[in-house]
């Protein structure tokens, strides 16, 4: 019977479904061929999504909107621009630093690919940069954004597992910078290759300008971390407190943003946190049949006949979670392995919060990755180059991404050192 | 058909704004009653929010729908014809109105449950927060609706 549902699923998925609705229509075959009742529908979307610590993912993205039309981003944009332009690679590397930025106020990747590379590969490829270096940079760079705080999958990694969300942040920071940085030499290497212009050095006080045209953003990200952490607020309370204080920055500072905007951004806000939570929802009624057929069981025992040693097993766990990441979307991937390979990976000694970390890393590579690489997507449309020609030039930058993989999967110290710093 | 000027789509966006800052105000409310007033936020706050939440959530999904907000695998479908596509179109949305036709009507036996509970902090009848069930799958049914007659139109040109 689960192998008649994973099927329906998966021809689902590639008959192009929406990936909620896939999940949905392969567990109401399973729910008819089993006989039972179908209220059961309804009643697990809503227990799935009636989770407090949910609330918090509208407030993050509409802070993060709130910001971006309250002219943030020209602003990140403007002082990195400053701040490397001069250097070789210097528009390859604003593009890298905007996006560090810019992911302390989004939590998510297409949401950065789109913003930033609207303003970055027009101007790359002005400054004589090839078009698909740019797309490239943009799209790898992107995927900061989900693992450095706010990060969306995070707060569903919480959501499944109980774990604190503020220690899951604290837990994505430092890898996030490691991913940042690593994009960063990367770009400054290539960049011999490609036949820009350098831009004039910017002076110190130009620097500095932009530097406090950019707190602002820098405040929201340490407001959100210290509510959480301090105990201050919970994670809902400082997804709130950060769209309160988006929207004061973006009307009373940087005076961008008009009160007519404000429910088209919440409008917009709420449409993409619906499409999100619709999958939760689904994932919940997946995940209670998947435990009521003792799937978990099945594979953790499956897994662990095979080897206990943790350092395979974790092999194992990351080319799973990579090829799955390539073909599915982040979130809906995040709910429906998560919890099945957490069981097998605390199993084998591996923290929750370490685990949590390598499985977000795990599916973020996915983003640049084709055939179903979102951010390999935008960033092409936005250049106007084939998906091919953005996938190849971005392989350095997916090397990347897999090095910092190795790392934090068998260097814990990376994902906890933070968590254990500021928690215990 | 344009539905974009309808009352539905009117009411779905009013209901998802209006349940969106209720959501702001109750949480604000939250922090600022604990901080400054008492220790412990009234446990009517968080229930509240939730109520808000899953009200915005179920107003939205069914305007994410119509402007197809929610994610799906192409890497296939790309590949194939333009007539084949067009099939494809129309199963995917008549299957699609089946699970959401399904949801509304037990959406509706749920409602039923809640009226014998009431919610702990607010005390409110629990089929009222159930109603958004009934919100979410109804709305989508009705923008897949208009889907289905816009792609029989183009499959009849």
């Amino acid at each position: 019977m689960i192998l008649l549902l994973i099927s329906v699923f998966i021809i689902c998925l590639f008959l192009r479904f929406p990936i909620a609705y896939s999940i949905a229509i392969s567990c109401l075959v399973y729910i008819i061929l089993k006989d039972i009742p179908l209220i059961i529908l309804p009643l697990k979307m809503y227990s799935g999504i009636d989770v407090f610590v949910l609330l918090s993912i509208p407030g993050f993205i509409l802070a993060g909107n709130l910001m971006n039309h309250g002219g943030l981003t020209e602003k990140i944009i403007d002082f990195c621009n400053h701040l490397f332009g001069h250097v070789r690679g210097g528009l390859s590397l604003a593009n890298i630093g905007a996006s560090m930025l810019f992911a302390g106020i989004s939590g998510t990747a297409v949401s950065d690919t789109a913003s930033i590379g609207t303003v970055m590969i027009p101007a790359m490829k002005k400054e004589g940069y090839k078009s698909d270096f740019a797309c490239a940079v943009t799209a790898a760079s992107s995927t900061v954004g989900p693992i450095i705080p706010p990060s969306v999958p995070m707060i569903i990694a919480a959501t499944l597992t109980g774990l604190s969300v503020g220690k899951l942040f604290l837990a994505g920071a430092l890898p996030g910078l490691m991913l940042g940085m690593g994009f960063i030499v990367v770009a400054y290497i290539l960049s011999k290759k490609q036949p820009h212009k350098k831009q004039k050095r910017s002076s110190f006080v130009r620097v500095l300008k932009g530097f406090f045209d950019t707190f602002w953003a820098l405040l929201m990200t340490f407001i959100i971390l210290y509510g959480i952490i301090g105990g201050v607020f919970t994670p809902t309370e400082a997804s709130i407190v950060a769209v309160v204080y988006a929207a004061f920055i973006g009307l009373f500072v940087y005076k961008k943003l008009s009160w007519k905007r404000i429910p088209a951004i919440v409008l917009d806000s709420f449409k993409t946190s619906a499409s999100l939570m619709i999958l939760v929802g689904f994932s919940n009624l997946l995940g209670w049949i998947l435990v009521t057929e003792r799937l978990p069981l099945l594979i953790s025992e499956s897994l662990l006949g095979i080897t206990t040693n943790k350092f395979v097993i974790l092999i194992f766990i990351n080319l799973i979670l990579l090829l799955v990441g390539t073909f599915m979307e982040t979130i809906a991937a995040l709910l429906i392995l998560f919890p099945v390979l957490l069981k097998v990976a605390v199993t084998v000694g591996v923290d929750p919060v370490q685990f949590a970390v390598i499985a977000v890393l795990n599916l973020i590579i996915g983003l640049t990755t084709p055939p179903v690489g979102v951010c390999l997507f935008v960033a092409s449309s936005i250049g106007k180059i084939s998906i091919d020609q953005v996938s190849r030039a971005g392989f350095p930058f997916l090397l990347v991404s897999i090095l910092v993989l190795i790392l934090v999967t068998y260097f814990p110290q990376i994902s906890l050192i933070l968590p254990d710093l500021f928690f215990d | 058909m344009k539905v974009n000027g309808n009352k539905v789509f009117t009411l779905l966006e009013w209901g998802t704004i209006f349940s969106a800052f209720g959501l702001i105000f109750t949480v604000i409310l939250q922090i600022v009653t604990r901080r400054f007033f008492v220790d412990i936020a009234p446990a009517w706050t968080e229930e509240a929010s939730r109520f808000f939440f899953i009200y915005a959530i179920s107003f939205a999904a069914g305007l994410a729908q119509k402007e197809g907000y929610y994610v799906s695998m192409d890497y296939f479908y790309r590949k194939f014809n333009k007539g084949l596509k067009r099939i494809l179109d129309l199963i995917i949305t008549s299957l699609s109105m089946i699970l959401f036709l399904l949801m509304s009507v037990f959406s509706v036996h749920f409602i039923l449950l809640g009226t014998v509970e009431t919610s702990p902090g607010l005390g409110l009848p629990m089929s009222l927060a159930f109603t958004s069930m009934l919100i979410l799958s109804s709305s989508i049914l009705y923008f897949l609706f208009f889907q289905l007659i816009d792609q029989i139109r183009t499959v009849n040109k």
